[in-house]
């Protein structure tokens, strides 16, 4: 601003014709000086203050609508993203890991068996394979990353060599040839080595990214919670300021501009607020519980694998390597800081206690099976400890395993359907509340327009 | 079209050309990488072999091949060891259970057997007078193992493709040479030419990428011999026919007793004709119980003499059973008699 307008002489205003006006004054400082100054106007009620006042809550009431609608449309954003687009990566590439570790224990299992296998351990084991291969491509579909790129690459180029190696062992072992059991293990080292751990890589990316969109999506509208009190502050004040000048104790434009803004504020935060707390529930005992659980399923699932590998290795260094391996797993999954404590520990769902509780107890008990059947091993008596480990009667290890893998496999299910529900809460929760925003923050825009300008055009 | 419009025009197409490029750099999924399609290793291989040092075998006297003299025969004189034996109510024999021919689990029946194995099974047979199951117990033990467990007393005795060196007779009595067994190589068949000789030698291995067991004698062998092969240590000799098979490995040198196995479950490698030297196999005894020692010898003597050698190498998953005739040592090394006994020590 060119200083010499500062310093010029005041032009005098022509005198309005209304009495109660008071003196107008020319402007003085900066912008912000000058609101302050119409504001606090010892007059009061002038229409450049009314005007002002108009335009501020003009702002704040577009703002607030603004703010809330694309909270709305965002939060509706991030929910579809954890429903459909993470969450489906997430799900279908912890199926894929689920789904390796469970070929791996049943093709070791089968070959421990002996001679042509039953028929639906091989069914069990082509499901297996079939699961895998579909929620691979599934989860091809939906990578972003490029981790995610090179696990889903090591998985699609490694499965077909896998399930070649698996065949191969199959029909050596058949055919009663010893070599055979080397296949298996190469099989089986392959999944252990390179399959589960890309496996693993995906699922802990598709994960991360789910749980980074939970939570944007379940953070509070703290813009429209500020704009939206903002505003109703701004219409209380103007309200009461009018009171106090003129002798009408309401303002119909200005009570119907608060009643829609309360109503914006309430409704919008509120199903907001929901949604979040869907998303959080959906999160802590939904995905973040089928984490844990499945991390137990598999930590089981590869024990199994390598409790059925000590006795293909029939005795040698690559039975007491297996048997290292199951160790690592058992120690990871039992015991108080274990796998499986850890998923009992943050269960919130009352029908799932008694199946995780039986879970630990079917675990114990296989631990202790394991030791009998691996001492028979060690004592030379190995067709015992084949029966033991494939056996399904109770007690036996092959039933054991089984009965462990079918409860978290329920557990996981539960925690599966409870994701679900939230989800799908956390969404119907936002249903007409971004177009009620909008709606709602022009309602009051006019309303308090009118208000206003009533008032305004009283001066005149 | 004036300047300032060509200009405009230009400036317009770029700024598209830069949008959609964004928008495609928005919407593609990351780069699928290259894998990597060479056959997976088995678990546990050195490749190359981790070695601590290559010893030469030691030249001894009385040579390794020699053993005790038997003494009273099959019998079982009062506070013997096979009176020991026999009190505890078992033999205690430490196997392989991994060898095809040697020391196996039949995978039709889940039973230990093989040549090792039931030349151990007459040797409790000796001791019980009696083939019952219940007089002998197996402990399948790796190759590591034998000596400790000999020497701690584990078990009574080890039958496992044992070779009787200087060296382990340091640590352990070994009993008379039960079978001789030859160092050869195996490869695989050559697809363009199917009928050429198979490689004879280590020195024609060179660069040539060779697997034998981690601590086998074999693998010391090869990563001494001059010509330079590449060793590849594996954990079990299986795993260097699968990658024989898988063609990670040019070649396997080991006994012609775990070759030839290999050799009966793949028509398609080939063993060299030319021993690179031999290996006598022994029975692994502690060396406080030289009267087993003199007992086993005996024992031998006496299977030598009747026929039942030569009936177990013959078909050792069925020695007695001609309706039951599978692979024997006999169909792959052909007719061969008893190694003779060598005394004196």
């Amino acid at each position: 601003m060119p200083t010499e307008t500062k310093a010029g002489p005041v032009i005098p205003r022509p005198r309005s014709s209304t009495v109660d006006v008071p003196r107008q004054r020319g402007p003085r400082g900066g912008p912000i000086a000058r609101v302050r100054t119409v504001l606090t106007a010892s007059g009061g009620g002038t229409p450049a203050r009314l005007t002002l006042i108009l335009a501020i809550l003009a702002v704040l009431t577009l703002g607030s609508g603004v703010a809330a609608v694309s909270d709305v449309v965002g939060r509706d954003e991030q929910i579809t993203d954890v429903a459909d687009g993470n969450g489906r990566l997430g799900l279908a590439a912890l199926e894929v890991y689920q789904s390796l570790s469970d070929a791996d224990a049943t093709a070791a299992g089968a070959f421990l068996a002996g001679g042509v296998e039953r028929p639906e351990v091989r069914a069990r084991y082509l499901e297996d394979v079939n699961r895998a291969t579909v929620q691979l491509a599934t989860a091809a579909a939906s990578i972003t990353t490029q981790d995610a790129a090179d696990a889903v690459a090591v998985l699609s180029a490694g499965l077909p060599v896998y399930t070649g190696y698996v065949e191969t062992a199959r029909t050596l072992n058949q055919q009663g040839l010893p070599v055979g059991a080397a296949y298996l293990r190469l099989a089986s080292g392959m999944m252990q080595n390179e399959l589960l751990p890309a496996a693993r890589d995906l699922q802990k990316n598709a994960t991360t990214q789910l749980g980074e969109t939970q939570d944007s999506a379940s953070l509070w509208p703290f813009i429209t919670i500020v704009l939206a009190v903002a505003t109703l502050l701004l219409l209380a004040y103007t309200q009461r300021d009018l009171a106090k000048r003129t002798n009408r104790v309401f303002n119909i434009g200005l009570l119907t501009a608060t009643g829609a803004v309360l109503v914006l504020l309430l409704w919008t935060g509120a199903a907001s607020i929901l949604a979040a707390s869907h998303i959080s529930s959906g999160r802590e005992n939904g995905s973040a519980q089928i984490e844990r659980l499945a991390e137990a399923r598999i930590a089981a699932l590869q024990a199994r694998t390598q409790e059925a590998v000590t006795l293909i290795a029939r005795g040698g260094d690559a039975a007491t390597k297996a048997e290292e391996s199951y160790v690592t797993q058992m120690n990871a999954l039992s015991g108080d800081q274990g796998l499986l404590a850890k998923a009992v520990a943050a269960n919130a769902d009352p029908a799932l206690k008694d199946v995780l509780s039986g879970a630990q107890t079917t675990l114990n008990a296989w631990i202790d099976t394991h030791k009998k059947l691996h001492q028979a091993d060690v004592l030379g008596d190995y067709n015992t400890a084949v029966a033991m480990a494939l056996g399904e009667k109770d007690g036996e290890a092959g039933k054991l395993s089984r009965d462990l893998d079918q409860a978290l496999a329920k557990a996981i299910d539960a925690a599966g359907k409870h994701f679900h529900e939230q989800t799908t809460s956390a969404r119907n929760s936002l249903t007409g509340a971004g177009i009620g925003a909008g709606l709602l923050s022009l309602i009051a825009l006019a309303a308090a327009t009118r208000g206003l300008q009533r008032r305004i055009a009283e001066y005149r | 079209m004036t300047r300032a419009r060509r200009r405009v025009l230009a400036a317009t197409t770029a700024v598209l050309t830069a949008l959609a490029l964004a928008a495609c750099g928005m919407a593609t999924t990351p780069e699928l990488p290259a894998g990597d399609a060479r056959p997976p290793m088995p678990v546990g291989v050195q490749d190359p072999a981790v070695l601590p040092e290559a010893k030469p075998a030691a030249e001894c006297t009385p040579a390794a091949r020699q053993s005790f003299a038997p003494a009273n025969g099959t019998a079982i004189p009062d506070g013997s060891s096979m009176a020991k034996i026999k009190a505890n109510g078992k033999l205690v024999v430490g196997v392989d259970q991994n060898t095809y021919l040697f020391g196996y689990r039949d995978p039709a029946t889940g039973n230990l057997t093989g040549f090792d194995v039931e030349i151990a099974r007459q040797i409790a047979k000796a001791i019980f007078k009696s083939d019952d199951p219940k007089y002998i117990q197996f402990k399948t033990i790796t190759s590591k193992q034998r000596i400790d467990f000999v020497k701690n007393g584990d078990v009574d005795m080890v039958v496992r493709t044992m070779t009787m060196t200087c060296d382990r007779w340091n640590d352990v009595y070994f009993s008379s040479e039960y079978l001789t067994a030859e160092q050869l190589i195996l490869t695989k068949r050559d697809p363009a030419d199917p009928g050429k000789k198979p490689i004879q030698k280590l020195s024609e291995l060179g660069g040539k990428r060779v697997c034998a067991t981690i601590g086998s004698t074999s693998i010391n062998q090869i990563a001494a011999e001059p010509s330079k092969p590449v060793a590849v240590a594996a954990l079990e000799w299986t795993d260097c026919l699968v990658m024989l098979q898988q063609g990670t490995v040019d070649a396997i040198s080991t006994d012609n007793t775990i070759l030839a196995g290999f050799q009966a479950q793949d028509p398609n490698l080939v063993l060299s004709d030319e021993p690179i030297k031999q290996e006598p196999y022994g029975i692994a005894i502690n060396k406080e119980r030289k009267d087993l020692v003199q007992f086993v010898n005996a024992v031998l003597e006496q299977i030598r003499a009747d026929g039942t050698w030569a009936a177990i190498y013959a078909d050792p998953s069925s020695p007695f059973d001609e309706k039951k005739k599978g692979p024997s040592l006999a169909t792959i090394f052909g007719a061969a008699g008893p190694p003779a006994p060598q005394y004196g020590r």
